[in-house]
């Protein structure tokens, strides 16, 4: 247990056959390049689906709210066990029903920042060799260094491993010491408030309200989003710039304290809204008033959800 | 009047579309941070030929993400002020045969009888549509549209169609008859710029030629309506719903998704309703008043993007729903890829 370091289709086939769990989510190949998807198998024999590698980005926390009730083996990486956790800080799973599969990170791979290094050239035979990426293009084999693919998340992240894993599935990343908000949050507080704006309406004019954010977000699971409700309607989807920004800026209210920064929601969007800034922001903001990290231990009291007398009530004075 | 053949050099294609942007407006594929789009532009330096499939599309032009359909005001019984602004003329430049394909899937839907669709066809009217061609090796590796029958160099419903010849020049088809007619406006941009040769024309009938030889393996729609017919209470549509995320990435993206959510905004004593974009992947989308859900979980709703695209639509209007331009494999925050489940369908007995 603990960092017992298992083969994961061996641990998953194990875990199922022996009835310690009614399903496994995870992740498997898909016939695309580069890319993989998450999967929930129930039968044993279905283990061997199961990959680790550089492209499994999702994040798999996001499943448990479709799986309560059943008895779950999942597999995480260090920043979507913040999520687990945040999910039993908030009683949404119990953590005696979990198997936490924890999976050491260097990184996951951005396939729009491949296709840039690349100017848009197909490719094929994709692997990871000695740091580097490499591809076959038309033009021949291609080599990209890591760090020009690797989502920005992951290059400053500082939960490369599991901390509460039953059962690892690889030796332990390596961790360098990086601070998890992004530079780009001091970049824009530095801003006058009109530059400030001007940022935000930027992002904001990309945004189509698709929710792809909110759907990918392990912390977002109320069944009637506030943007669904029509008694009160409190927000209207058109594209007047106001609907996209009412409902960022609302998303990131409820997500206060909540936020672990797993980049998920960036990585969902398919227009390149910049909402890791924001949710870094907050992060920052949420450490600085109530000395507090999301996602830390699973007996933390968010602060939304409970008074302390030694609260920071700097913004009554 | 005959097909016209004009040449374009490379150097001369920005100042052709700054041009075309003085008499409608245009929009044009541009590159936007680390996609490229579909935007309106005036000068055509901004735009970028080399993606054949530009992130978002250009369903927009036609069939806006929000829509006012009428202005009204409350009173004692609220009365209809004013309609629309009627749509400027406008030109979708660029358009790749596999986007142009799926303007004759919205152009089926909202013109059908008896009810047509005054709004998208009065904008469909003022629209032109100059499209582009390719080899190949420019096609994304998600596009999949020859397997849907749909030819890399087909004009299809284009008033005009660009094709990269092979010494870099642009050749510029400008077809016959009621098109003509409907680009009159443009015209002029078109009259100075030279003849192209008959070695020209040769060249771009051959490309024409080996790009309708490559539509070769192509899924014959009628069987695979069939199929899925047999499958509405399959235990398939599980593999799909466990792990789609229930967003609107896919169908905001595709190029042929059009259903829509009506509403009303409105400000004091004045409103406007409107019609945004809507789609059947939301949890709401099918909420009953009753506050019952006939798709209360994401495997219905799967089935009905690959129902509606694949049988019903192909039933109702002899076409299929999809064109294979591959967005909603590369947007899909699941990973999702509707190449694989048509696979899987293909393969069942």
């Amino acid at each position: 247990m603990g960092n017992e370091v298992k083969n994961l289709n061996d641990l998953a086939g194990q875990l199922l056959r022996d009835g310690e769990v009614d399903v496994v989510v995870g992740y498997e190949k898909v016939s695309r390049e580069l890319a993989s998807r998450p999967v929930v198998i129930d039968q044993a024999d279905d283990a061997a689906k199961l990959i680790f590698d550089r492209t499994c980005e999702n994040n798999l926390a996001n499943y448990l709210h479709k799986l309560k009730g059943k008895r779950v083996g999942i597999v995480v990486k260090g920043c979507d066990e913040r999520s687990v956790v945040g999910l039993i800080q908030e009683n949404q799973v119990s953590r005696d029903e979990l198997v936490i599969i924890g999976a050491p990170c260097d990184g996951v791979i951005d396939r729009k920042l491949v296709h840039l290094a690349l100017e848009r050239k197909n490719f094929k035979d994709a692997r990871v060799v000695d740091g580097e990426l490499v591809v076959t293009t038309c033009d021949g084999e291609q080599r990209i260094a890591l760090e020009e693919v690797v989502f920005p998340t992951c290059l400053q992240c500082a939960n490369r491993n599991p901390r509460f894993a039953d059962y690892l599935i690889a030796k332990p990343a390596s961790q360098p010491d990086v601070a998890s908000i992004s530079p780009a949050v001091a970049q824009t507080e530095a801003m006058s408030v009109d530059e400030r704006w001007e940022v935000f309406a930027r992002e904001m004019d990309k945004c189509i309200l698709c929710f792809a954010c909110r759907n990918v977000c392990p912390a977002c699971y109320c069944t009637t989003c506030f943007t669904e409700c029509t008694k009160p309607k409190w927000m209207s989807k058109t594209d007047d710039p106001a609907d996209a920004a009412f409902f960022h800026q609302t998303r990131l209210g409820h997500l206060s304290g909540r936020c672990t920064g797993c980049g998920a929601c960036e990585r969902a969007c398919p227009t390149g809204v910049n909402l890791k800034l924001y949710n870094d922001k907050l992060r920052k903001d949420v450490e600085e008033i109530f000395e507090f990290v999301a996602g830390e231990n699973p007996d933390d009291d968010p602060p939304m959800s409970c008074f302390k007398e030694e609260d920071n009530d700097e913004m009554f004075k | 009047m005959t097909t016209e053949y004009k040449i374009i050099e490379p150097g001369g294609m920005a100042g052709f579309i700054s041009d075309l942007a003085k008499r409608r407006k245009v929009f044009a594929p541009v590159v936007a941070g680390s996609v490229t789009k579909f935007d309106w532009v005036q000068d055509g330096q901004a735009v970028a030929l080399d993606s054949a499939i530009p992130r978002s599309g250009a369903k927009q032009a036609l069939l806006p993400r929000t829509e006012v359909l009428f202005y009204f005001k409350l009173g004692k019984g609220t009365e209809q002020v004013a309609g629309p602004k009627p749509p400027e003329p406008q030109i979708i430049f660029g358009l790749h045969p596999t986007d142009i394909a799926a303007v004759r899937v919205l152009d089926a839907v909202f013109s059908a009888e008896p009810s047509p669709d005054g709004p998208y066809i009065d904008r469909r009217a003022a629209t032109a549509i100059i499209g582009m061609g390719r080899g190949p090796e420019e096609s994304p590796d998600t596009c999949f549209c020859e397997m849907l029958g749909i030819s890399l160099m087909d004009p299809g419903e284009a008033d005009m169609f660009i094709t990269r010849l092979a010494n870099g020049q642009f050749m510029l088809e400008v077809f016959d008859s009621e098109r003509r007619e409907k680009i009159a406006d443009l015209m002029d941009c078109v009259e100075s710029l030279p003849d192209a040769s008959a070695e020209d024309i040769a060249e771009l009938e051959a490309l024409r030629d080996a790009a309708a030889k490559r539509v070769t393996d192509v899924l014959d729609p009628a069987e695979l309506a069939e199929k899925l017919d047999g499958m509405f209470e399959s235990d398939f549509w599980q593999q799909i719903g466990q792990r789609c995320v229930g967003c609107g990435a896919c169908a905001y993206l595709c190029p042929t998704c059009h259903c829509f959510d009506i509403s009303e905004e409105t400000r004091g004593q004045l409103g406007a309703r409107v019609r945004n974009w809507d789609t059947c992947q939301f949890s709401q989308f099918t909420k009953h008043a009753s506050g019952h859900n006939p798709r209360d979980n994401q495997n219905p709703r799967a089935r009905q993007r690959i129902m509606h695209k694949f049988n019903y639509g192909y039933k109702n209007f002899g076409i299929t729903f999809c064109t294979g331009c591959g967005r909603c494999i590369e947007a899909c925050p699941a990973h999702g890829d509707v190449r694989e489940v048509l696979k899987a369908i293909e393969e069942r007995k």
